[in-house]
């Protein structure tokens, strides 16, 4: 029990929230463009993909987080592409998606670096562990805020601008728009056309980066098919929360941390495969209590 | 009249130009990426289906991944008709697949009706895991689509647990670490086709299955019914259907043809049931069913080509030096191309047709 709550569980879980977490962000702005995107995993992917190669090229994790959030746009603009002025169906084109980065990435990989599989090279380069100078000093807290690794804190600052973003400029208000009532976006004189393409693309861009934060934040490596899922548990949390960045964040957080509790619980041969289920199930009893509760308004 | 006909029948030429030139694409696309890796992308094609047509022991295999191919588009189809997403032929896979082997080896049986019940509780296993998300949609109007796919990593991790803390102690594996649940009995096991090779009495099931569904689907009035409720559930409702009913067990057959599915990969291939086994089975047939536009027979087709890709990708891989895995790429990329709707084209070839005969107005020629 007491291990749930470990400092090593905490450190855990706050790294693993990080993927979620940005890609929970992007697949929001995608579902205000009413596009149910269940590519977000493709995005990682090939996010994950072009940071390990930006990283490896200039010896920089700069460059492959520049270059992950790239190829994020990249593949988020086929998806648009498809979905928005093809009208293609967004869940077949999310499933050809997730096939096409799957074999793509791992072909790719061969192409570049020789090797099937998996890529370890001393060549790429993480993001270092930060140390906060004054936060360390403060007893426990300075523990837990400080000394993990720069990506966490790249996060919390996305985080924090998406929010300021989505509440406070115009920008923000337009997208919240398109999310409620995209007529409204016509009548105001703009494009709704634009502002979905505009989603798609920071969908695309957050979605890669996060896939950087896999292979750039400490493991500096590449496996195939390495977003294992992930896309889908960022998904779920989109649909917890229904475009407010808040809940996002509660649910990403949640979803990170059970993910973290059951590395522990696997390194004691406890089931932690019960553990890796809850973000499905807690989906699926949220959805079902909030279609209830808009129901009884509906009804009362 | 004859405009009506002449267009119909440039509708189905278009069809299947849109068809040739997905795949042609898709095919290129390949080509340049077996080209870059250093090998001639013809004689990697030619031994992809050299590899899977080209002996006994080809046509074999090719017919054992036929096999799910057909069984996981049918399944999806089912929904697609009904205008229902059943994403979830994966989940219900795994749950049928780790029923048929628990019957498979701790039932004891001593002839072939050992295998016929656990195909049976299989599939029926697999039909209730579609249950949650069938109510849940036909009732309270929840997202088929998210409640499914969830459900997949569920059944994912489910049956890794159930495998891994109940059913582990006895079983072998062959390659160490894997989670797997002890081999069934004999008596459980399907009969092959052409022994030694893996193709079994599956596809026969897989084909007789088409053709009743094909049955059911142009030649009943449920066949009828359920095209009604996939393009107007209101309309159907407003005539007298129960969709609420008629749509839950609809969703229930396909979850069942799911968990079947499952089922014969374990009693027919596999033996055994192992952890993470069948990777996108039931996303495959998501594609399948919308490539064969949910005919059943037309799914035959695409699973076979289907059958043929897979197993052919293999051989390539063994003969060549190009990645298997070009073969994914291709087919993700067919469909991709065929998302793309021809309206435009369509309206072009309209006028064309009308402006031939020298009808201008709009909607006479169709």
């Amino acid at each position: 029990m007491e291990m749930l709550f470990s400092y090593g569980t905490l450190m855990a879980g706050i790294t693993l929230t990080v993927p979620i977490l940005l890609a929970a962000l992007g697949g929001m702005f995608a579902d205000q463009a009413n596009l149910f995107n269940i590519a977000l995993e493709s995005f990682m992917l090939l996010g994950a993909f072009f940071a390990v190669v930006g990283s490896f090229l200039g010896a920089s994790p700069w460059l492959g987080f520049l270059m992950a959030g790239l190829a994020g746009i990249l593949i988020a603009l086929v998806f648009g592409v498809l979905v928005i002025d093809y009208r293609a169906n967004t869940v077949v084109v999310g499933i050809a998606l997730n096939m096409s980065a799957w074999g793509m990435t791992s072909l790719l990989l061969e192409l570049f670096f020789g090797v099937r599989g998996f890529l370890i090279d001393p060549r790429i380069v993480s993001f270092p562990n930060l140390e906060l100078p004054i936060i360390k000093m403060i007893p426990v807290l300075g523990k837990i805020l400080s000394g993990h690794n720069l990506f966490v804190y790249i996060t919390i600052i996305i985080v924090v601008s998406v929010y300021i973003i989505t509440y406070q400029s115009k920008f923000g208000l337009r997208i919240r728009a398109l999310g409620q009532n995209p007529d409204s976006l016509e009548t105001a004189g703009l494009s709704i056309r634009r502002y979905r393409y505009l989603a798609v693309v920071i969908n695309g861009f957050l979605c890669g980066i996060a896939g950087a934060s896999l292979t750039l934040s400490g493991l500096s490596m590449f496996s195939e098919n390495m977003s294992a899922g992930k896309g889908f548990i960022a998904l779920a949390a989109v649909l917890l929360a229904r475009g407010k960045p808040t809940l996002i964040i509660l649910a990403s957080i949640f979803f990170g941390y059970a993910e973290g509790v059951s590395i522990k619980l696997q390194g004691f041969g406890l089931p932690h495969q019960l553990i890796l289920m809850t973000p499905y199930i807690i989906t699926i009893i949220f959805l079902f209590i909030g279609t209830r509760k808009k129901h009884a308004r509906i009804g009362g | 009249m004859i405009i009506v006909k002449k267009v119909v029948k440039n509708q189905l030429l278009l069809e299947f130009i849109k068809y040739f030139i997905a795949l042609f694409l898709g095919i290129i696309i390949g080509a340049i990426l077996i080209i870059l890796k250093g090998e001639n992308p013809l004689v990697a094609y030619y031994m992809l289906f050299k590899g899977a047509l080209g002996s006994r022991a080809a046509l074999a295999q090719t017919l054992r991944w036929t096999t799910p191919a057909i069984l996981t588009g049918l399944a999806t189809a089912i929904g697609f008709r009904i205008g229902v997403f059943n994403l979830g032929v994966e989940g219900q896979l795994y749950i049928g697949a780790l029923i048929a082997a628990i019957v498979g080896y701790a039932v004891p049986f001593a002839n072939r009706v050992h295998a016929i019940v656990a195909l049976l509780l299989g599939s029926l296993a697999g039909g209730l895991y579609a249950l949650l998300p069938a109510i849940l949609w036909m009732r309270y109007r929840i997202n088929e689509i998210v409640n499914t796919l969830m459900l997949n990593y569920v059944a994912y991790l489910l049956t890794e647990y159930i495998t891994r803390h109940f059913l582990m102690e006895n079983s072998v594996s062959a390659v160490p670490k894997q989670i797997v649940s002890p081999e069934i009995a004999n008596s459980a096991k399907l009969p092959l086709l052409m022994p030694p090779y893996q193709a079994n009495i599956g596809f026969i099931v897989a084909i007789i299955l088409a053709l009743v569904l094909s049955y059911l689907f142009f030649r009943t009035s449920t066949g009828y019914t359920l095209n009604i409720i996939g393009q107007n559930p209101s309309f159907a409702s407003y005539g007298g259907v129960n969709v609420r009913r008629l749509g839950t067990v609809a969703f229930i057959v396909s979850g069942m043809i799911g968990g079947l599915t499952g089922a014969l990969e374990i009693l027919g291939v596999h033996h055994q049931f192992a952890a993470n086994f069948s990777v996108n089975l039931g996303f495959d047939g998501v594609l399948i069913a919308l490539l064969a536009k949910t005919n059943p027979l037309g799914i035959i087709v695409v699973g076979f080509f289907w059958g043929i890709l897979k197993n052919g990708a293999l051989a390539m891989e063994r003969m060549t030096s190009a990645n298997k895995i070009v073969i994914q790429v291709v087919q993700a990329l067919f469909v991709l191309f065929l998302t793309v709707d021809t309206g435009v084209v369509k309206q072009l070839l309209a006028k064309r047709v009308a402006w031939t005969k020298g009808v201008h107005k709009d909607g006479d020629a169709i």
